[in-house]
């Protein structure tokens, strides 16, 4: 019979519950992974990026709106966009769907996978700290005394984990939040907000999705090595290895060597997610017109993609964060 | 005071591939200080990460307050660990990472700050050292701050993996006036050292292993007895010395002897005795018979060091 009395607390105060815990390791890697130099440089340009992007969607609400102080400015000072802005307008009237919908569904397309985007800042951002994550309580062998404590393996990867996704909400989510709130502010309507909602849909489903998927590749890599250097390494390693195997796969048209790629399986999981493709179809229906130039049909043969490819591309990350837990199982014990 | 036992393995046994690190051991650990000893890869570390939750067994059971330690936060509650290894993260402050710890086992944000200085306080570590990274700190300031993350929680059982190493001396007999008044108030002490005199006059009970073996357990004084089983070692002032160990080896009892004969130790002898049993037996008649007059006797056999050398011949 167990000789553990559960009420007992060794001293007098209440004891916080497993949560609590969790919650302190990943409020710790978080404090950890701030305090490494230049991180607080990347989360004010990722911040400033969204501030920047923001803006520029505000102004775009702004011309939806002809009493508007900037629909104004715009019609009577900049003298290329007097006919654009109330055309614009007109077609916002007639059109939201397409007009507000679709130009930030394609904006927050372009804008949360891009190269210069809060993705890319978002990586920048994770391999500076993937020496704070796992491979610091490694090299220092903290990890025989955080586990000695009262919290399991699974605890302590959790809390971390918990970490890595508050440091990309930080870097990634939050700046993303806060350009689709900039955008909306001063809406000349409300039904602004259900048009620009999808996009935020999209945008935050496939931003939570990357956050767990390089969060585990973060962690996974911080636990593969405790010497904080090679773990940058094998970060950026990991990292060129997409691009590389993307290019090779993309110039050679081997379809596999793309998938064996992360970026290109994300860039799927976005497609898939964004449906711009979808977009495009109904633009060509409404608007036959438009959508005959050859950028468009580049654009949309580019885009097309089947369930197939997605089903295949969610294989593959899958089996990237499979490998990336596998390393944590391995690599987080006391020896 | 509660006398069941803290500790309890039943034919416990971890092999690490085809290296046997435990051997198919039992024994009960019980509250109050015990000392683990044993000689390098007696299979001490192993048995020390079993208990403390961070090794699973390969066969066998160990259980600690009656439950297994393994993946347990239930039990790991109750345990406090200081390691052998320099486990600190150098980039922290002392005050700052023990903070930390302290939320981990629980404690509300707003108790830990407190919490932290009564325990820093108690290990006697200087406020001058609380905010300096922990990089800077000296092996001896090192193993207080190990010790003071061990009692954080206030565990019920305390697991120390050769605790005084680094300490200078006085730094030594106030971590060992620290545990004996925890073992006082009623904590589990389990101290893994090699050094043996410490142990000697600081745990009461001790633990011998030797190749992932138990090759003794118990009380120090009960381990003594079972040693006199075998041979003695002892001192005897008589009043002759040539005559009695004559008459010892005709008795068939003495293994060896050398004479400490000298104007201090008059009539003084070191005596290897063959069978102590019998020897306490016959000694008065010995005596009597010859006419030897004894001043003095008494065991040399008195230090764990001894105890440990005979139990790994």
């Amino acid at each position: 019979m167990a000789l553990i009395d559960s009420s007992y607390t060794h001293r007098d105060g209440e004891t916080r519950g497993i949560n609590y815990r969790r919650w302190v390791i990943a409020q710790a890697t978080l404090t950890a992974c701030l305090k490494v130099k230049g991180m607080r440089w990347v989360v004010w340009s990722c911040w400033i990026y969204a501030f920047l992007q923001g803006i520029f969607l505000f102004g775009f609400g702004q011309l939806m709106d002809p009493s508007s102080t900037v629909y104004a400015f715009i019609t009577e000072n900049l003298g290329l966009f007097k006919p654009i802005a109330p055309m614009f307008q007109g077609w916002a009237e007639e059109n939201p769907r397409i007009a507000i919908g679709m130009t930030y569904n394609l904006f927050f397309y372009i804008f949360t996978g891009a190269i210069v985007s809060t993705l890319t800042l978002s990586l920048v951002a994770l391999g500076m700290a993937i020496p704070r994550l796992i491979t610091s309580d490694l090299s220092s062998r903290a990890i025989t005394i955080y586990s000695s404590k009262a919290v399991s393996r699974l605890d302590y990867c959790l809390g971390k984990f918990g970490g890595v996704m508050l440091l990309l909400t930080i870097t990634w989510l939050g700046p993303m939040l806060a350009t689709w709130l900039m955008g909306n502010l001063m809406a000349p309507k409300i039904s602004f907000f259900w048009h620009t909602a999808p996009a935020l849909l999209h945008s935050s489903m496939f931003v939570l999705a990357g956050m767990i998927f390089l969060g585990l590749m973060a962690l996974g890599v911080s636990a593969m090595t405790s010497s904080p250097r090679t773990a940058t390494s094998i970060w950026v390693g990991v990292l060129l290895l997409g691009v590389v195997l993307s290019g090779i796969g993309l110039s050679s048209k081997n379809e596999w060597l793309q998938y064996l790629s992360f970026w290109f399986d994300l860039e799927l999981l976005q497609r898939w997610i964004f449906n711009i493709s979808g977009d495009f179809k109904e633009l060509s229906a409404e608007y036959p017109g438009i959508t005959e130039g050859d950028i468009f049909k580049q654009m949309k043969l580019r885009l097309d993609i089947t369930a197939d490819n997605v089903a295949v591309a969610i294989t593959c990350l899958s089996l990237l964060g499979g490998a990336a837990l596998l390393t944590l199982y391995k690599k987080v014990k006391p020896e | 005071m509660s006398t069941a036992p803290v500790i309890q393995a039943t034919e416990l046994s971890r092999w690490y591939g085809i290296v046997m690190g435990l051997n198919n051991i039992s024994f009960d650990i019980g509250p109050g200080l015990t000392g683990l000893v044993g000689p390098n890869g007696a299979g001490k570390s192993t048995l020390i990460k079993i208990i403390t939750g961070q090794l699973r067994s390969s066969d066998g059971e160990l259980t600690v307050f009656g439950l297994r330690p393994w993946n347990n936060p239930d039990v790991l509650r109750e345990i406090g660990f200081c390691p052998e290894d320099d486990a600190l993260p150098d980039h922290l402050r002392a005050r700052t990472w023990l903070r930390g710890l302290a939320m981990l086992s629980g404690i509300a944000p707003s108790a830990a700050p407190e919490h932290v200085d009564a325990i820093l306080d108690r290990v006697k570590l200087e406020r001058v050292h609380w905010e300096k990274p922990l990089g800077q700190f000296s092996k001896g300031m090192r193993q207080r701050v190990k010790l003071a993350q061990a009692l954080l929680h206030h565990p019920r059982l305390l697991v120390l993996d050769e605790p005084m190493n680094g300490l200078d001396p006085m730094g030594r007999q106030e971590v060992q006036s620290i545990l004996k008044q925890l073992a006082a108030e009623g904590t589990a002490v389990l101290i893994s050292s090699h050094i043996l005199h410490e142990l000697e006059t600081l745990c009461p009970e001790i633990l011998i292993l030797n190749w992932g073996r138990v090759i003794a357990s118990g009380s120090q004084l009960a381990l003594q007895r079972r040693l006199q089983g075998v041979e003695a070692n002892l001192h005897v002032r008589c009043s002759d010395p040539a005559r009695f160990t004559r008459v010892l080896f005709e008795a068939d009892l003495l293994l060896g002897f050398d004479s400490t004969d000298t104007a201090d130790d008059e009539g003084g002898l070191n005596l290897r005795i063959k069978n102590p049993n019998r020897f306490s037996e016959s000694l008065v008649d010995l005596l009597t018979e010859h006419d030897i007059a004894l001043h003095e006797l008494r065991s040399r056999d008195r230090s764990l060091q001894d105890i440990f050398e005979k139990m790994t011949e």
